[in-house]
């Protein structure tokens, strides 16, 4: 029998038993994960068939070179866009605007609630979920810097958060390195607020990807919906840990909630182990049910899977890359 | 209610200990495994639907300790075995003495007496219970308990379906002096015999089992009492022929009718001699098989009545013996050459010859007998010797010669001259032999000793004082004789007899080891270790027959002592069982697990949730 363990805010046995058993947070980033991201990267470029660089082009009307459209002209417009060869045949002002080819804002969002943190020390051997979604956020990012495109990184935590400006250039992938180290399972979920704070300090538009264990007592539902309605292209990851669905418990035990710290008394046995279990798929099922009525991209990653197995397929069935 | 097993003390003592085992353990648990979760709201959705769901699984964790010290003394209670009604009922000891000596073995009507004694046993231990805990003793010539006193009928029953009979005489005050001793302290007690119905206690015995307060019942058994015993059987090798032997048997007819018996003797398992005997009511007759030619070492006599009815107790039927075995002997001939002399030493198989020429070193001690052919040596032999024509020593002055001389004087009585003709032997001279006193002149001419027996440094000698190759001696058939019975006659000097052993006493055999452990295989097959203590094993043996001592592979037989034998009884059982029934009252003890075990399906159910809906 195993038990679960995590970080702050749990008993100070069981955070000492979750150092133990989980994969050491120093060891994420190390030669072979840099390996590892190389040959993400050069998978996905295959899987985008050879695309030019940042050549992805928005609805903006820009300073690009390919014609997107017409508009009548306005006072105060460039009259330098002005098409007077349609004024001579027309005599109508007319306004021609350009596709603007513009790099992608990738925003990624980690949950850095203590939830994420947590580990079985049964299930030992396997990363955190946090440790899981550091990675994830680092091979997206890779692959993003790689495309040229700008990379912002936020660590949704109730406290001060880590984040990385939107950044560009293949070479920020140590910043962003750098900056995932720092990020530790700490403090409740409260993913709304933290979206919200985020929408207020982003200013430019782009594609969000979210994180997260979606273990939120106010539930994630506001999260999703703000980030929606603030027109972010939003992708949803939610990390797994086997133990969550199948823990390692049984006997008189005393739970304690990673993030509260509350306790509950109970005496595991075979039938409630399946009643947990058919709690813990009716909670994904909702939350499955929600993103696809919002049209939100929900894609599940879980901690024994294989990294690269995992963001290409996220990759590839989310549209991530086309 | 009152308490057969344990007393009420030892039951509070009992459930102290294991309440205050369990108070502990139910501390130890109330302080549960501290675990974290990821996100306890799931599993408050799910233990709110239970606790809804079940009422039972709110019970608190102080009723489960309830529960569990109910157990406890449910379980404790039933250790003391607890009895309703029973506040006045009086406690009877009981010992049941079951005979399974000698008499036992009586076959009336093709059954053996022990399989009714059996019977009667089983039917009492079927009595046992609380008011009439029990102990069974097997008996024969010493009491063996089967146990403690027991309330366990059935316990009781198989413990009678293990008792074999033994070839021993029951010693019925013993056995009764056994059962009082157990029954010390315990009153009302009893004591019922079943067996042999001969025999009475001793007045003295009787009134101190009555002082005691000690009833004594006894259930005879037997109708049948004819019995015809082989009472003596021992077989001896003639002393001056050793392989020929002579048998003693002694019979007795026990019974108050005339029997005829055909005694059959086997050897080595083999039919060598049958006869038959009339034996009138309590004769006795002795009779000695004599001449037998038998080279084995195994004798059993087996009796046989023509009528069946005569001889109810085959075991003293039959008698075992053993021949001693015929020791080699070592003899050294100190000779320079002398045909004669080991041509006749051939004759005996169980003559071990050396031959060393005089002067030689030779160890005297590894010999049993050595002959002297013209010489003498320079110290005393230290063994029996024989001297053929010594020549002149401090051992065997002489002074001169007697030329021709003739046997006019032979003594044909002594053992060395059995069946030697010596009359007209021809020699052509004698050395004077000085006798010395002690010595004894076996056969002379008139003018001096020719063949001589004595003493030199305690150890006996003969001697022959003329040189046989100078004499026809050797041709005639006297010669071999004179040297076979001359070395015989030392042998007989040592005397070694197979001692008679009979069951239950300690017989004790002579081995070549001097320390350590012996083995000895019974007639059943059985090997038992005994120790050797200097150079003899002792044991004791309860049943008759060939027990043989490994790996020397000696024989010793072991017979039954018909003579103490007790007489069997004669006459119908008949005993009212019935008086000694005592009423039956409930137990309890078994309602008690089971409530207990009801109580430990509820906690386990209730309270740990183990059920699945």
């Amino acid at each position: 029998m195993g038990w679960f363990s995590s970080p702050p805010v749990a008993a100070t046995k069981a955070r000492a038993e979750a150092g133990a058993a989980s994969v050491d947070e120093g060891a994420l980033f190390d030669e072979g994960f840099l390996r590892q991201l190389e040959s993400l990267a050069l998978a996905a470029r295959k899987v985008v068939h050879g695309r030019d660089r940042a050549e992805r082009r928005t609805r903006r009307a820009g300073h690009g070179v390919e014609l997107a459209d017409y508009r009548s002209y306005s006072p105060g417009d460039d009259y330098r866009h002005i098409d007077w060869n349609a004024y001579a045949r027309t005599e109508r002002l007319l306004l021609r605007l350009f596709e603007q080819e513009e790099d992608l804002a990738v925003s990624l969002l980690l949950d850095g609630s203590a939830s994420m943190g947590a580990v079985f020390a049964a299930t030992g051997g396997k990363p955190s979920k946090l440790a899981r979604g550091k990675q994830l956020v680092a091979g997206l990012a890779y692959i993003a810097l790689s495309g040229l495109d700008r990379v912002s990184i936020h660590a949704l935590a109730t406290g001060e958060e880590a984040r990385m400006p939107a950044s560009r250039g293949k070479a920020q992938i140590f910043t962003v390195l750098e900056l995932l180290r720092k990020v530790a399972p700490v403090g409740p979920t409260d993913l709304a607020s933290a979206v919200a704070r985020f929408i207020a300090r982003e200013k430019r538009r782009g594609m969000v990807v979210l994180i997260s264990d979606l273990y939120d007592p106010k539930g994630v539902e506001h999260a999703i919906s703000a980030l929606r309605y603030a027109r972010f292209e939003l992708h949803v990851i939610q990390v797994t840990d086997p133990g969550d669905l199948d823990p390692p418990l049984r006997g008189d035990v005393e739970l304690i909630d990673s993030e509260t710290g509350e306790a509950r008394s109970v005496t595991v046995t075979p039938a409630l182990l399946a009643r947990y279990r058919a709690a813990v798929l009716a909670h994904r099922a909702r939350i499955e049910s929600f993103c696809r009525e919002k049209h939100v991209p929900l894609h599940t990653v879980s901690t024994d899977e294989a990294l690269d197995t995992a963001v290409l397929r996220v990759l590839r069935r989310g549209g991530l890359l086309e | 209610m009152q308490l057969f097993g344990y007393s009420l003390l030892q039951v509070l003592a009992v459930f102290g200990a294991a309440a205050t085992l369990a108070v502990l353990l139910h501390l130890l648990r109330a302080h549960r495994r501290r675990v974290a979760v990821p996100y306890l709201p799931l599993w408050e959705g799910v233990l709110a639907q239970r606790d809804a769901s079940q009422l039972l699984s709110r019970m608190p964790r102080w009723l489960a300790l309830l529960l569990t010290l109910l157990v406890l003394a449910l379980l404790s209670l039933a250790v003391g075995d607890p009895r309703l009604g029973a506040q006045n009922a009086a406690v009877t000891h009981r010992v049941i003495l079951i005979d399974a000596g000698l008499a036992s073995q009586a076959e009336e009507d093709g059954e053996p007496r022990i399989t009714a004694i059996k019977r009667w046993a089983k039917r009492l231990a079927q009595q046992a219970g609380p008011l009439v805990p029990s102990m069974l003793v097997s008996v024969d010539a010493a009491p063996a308990p089967l146990g403690p006193f027991s309330s366990d009928a059935a316990a009781l029953e198989r413990l009678v379906a293990e008792i074999e009979p033994s070839d021993l005489a029951t010693d019925v005050e013993r056995a009764h002096r056994f059962a009082l001793a157990a029954l010390a302290g315990r009153n009302p007690a009893e004591i019922v015999f079943i067996g042999n119905g001969k025999g009475e206690l001793p007045k003295e015995l009787s009134a101190e089992l009555s002082r005691a307060g000690v009833a004594v019942r006894r259930i005879a058994v037997g109708t049948q009492a004819d019995n015809v015993a082989i009472t003596t059987f021992a077989a001896r090798r003639y002393p001056l022929d050793r392989n020929r032997s002579e048998l003693l048997l002694g019979l007795e007819n026990q019974g108050t009718s005339a029997a005829e018996v055909e005694v059959t003797l086997l050897g080595d398992g083999q039919p060598i001699d049958a006869r038959t005997f009339q034996l009138g009511p309590g004769a006795r007759e002795q009779r000695v098989f004599d001449d037998l030619a038998f080279s084995g070492a195994r004798l059993e006599a087996r009796l046989e009545a023509r009528d069946p009815a005569r001889d109810v107790l085959p075991a003293d039927s039959r008698a075992y013996a053993v021949l001693p075995p015929r020791k080699k002997v070592r003899v050294l001939c100190v000779t320079e050459g002398n045909r004669y002399l080991e041509a006749a030493l051939l004759l005996d198989e169980y003559f071990e010859v050396d031959v060393a020429a005089p002067g030689a070193r030779v160890r005297f001690p590894d010999y049993d007998v050595a002959i002297f052919d013209r010489s003498t040596p320079v110290e005393p032999p230290g063994i029996p010797a024989l001297y053929l024509a010594p020549p002149p020593s401090e051992a065997f002055p002489s002074d001169g010669e007697i030329p021709r001389p003739r046997f006019d004087n032979v003594r044909r009585e002594h053992p060395i001259l059995r069946h030697v003709v010596l009359a007209d032997v021809n020699v052509a001279s004698a050395s004077r032999l000085k006798t010395q006193p002690g010595d004894a002149v076996l056969a002379s001419s008139a003018a001096g000793p020719l063949l001589v027996s004595g003493e030199r440094s305690g150890l006996p000698f003969v001697a022959l004082t003329f040189d046989v190759a100078r004499s026809d001696l050797p041709l005639r058939v006297a010669w071999p004789l004179l040297l076979v019975n001359t070395l015989d006659w030392f042998g007989n000097e040592r005397k070694e007899l197979a001692p008679v052993h009979v069951v239950g006493e300690v017989a004790r055999v002579a081995v070549e080891a001097q320390e350590g452990v012996a083995s000895i295989r019974t007639p059943d097959g059985e090997l038992l270790s005994v120790p050797v203590t200097e150079g003899s094993v002792a044991f004791s043996a309860d049943r008759a027959g060939f027990f043989q001592i490994e790996p020397e592979g000696r024989l010793v037989a072991i017979g039954i002592d018909a003579t103490a034998a007790p007489l069997l009884a004669r006459g119908p059982t008949t005993f009212d069982l019935a008086s000694l029934d005592r009423p039956r009252i409930p137990e309890l003890w078994s309602v008690l697990i089971a409530l207990a075990l009801v109580v430990i399906a509820f906690e386990w159910l209730a309270f740990h949730r183990r059920w699945a809906p």
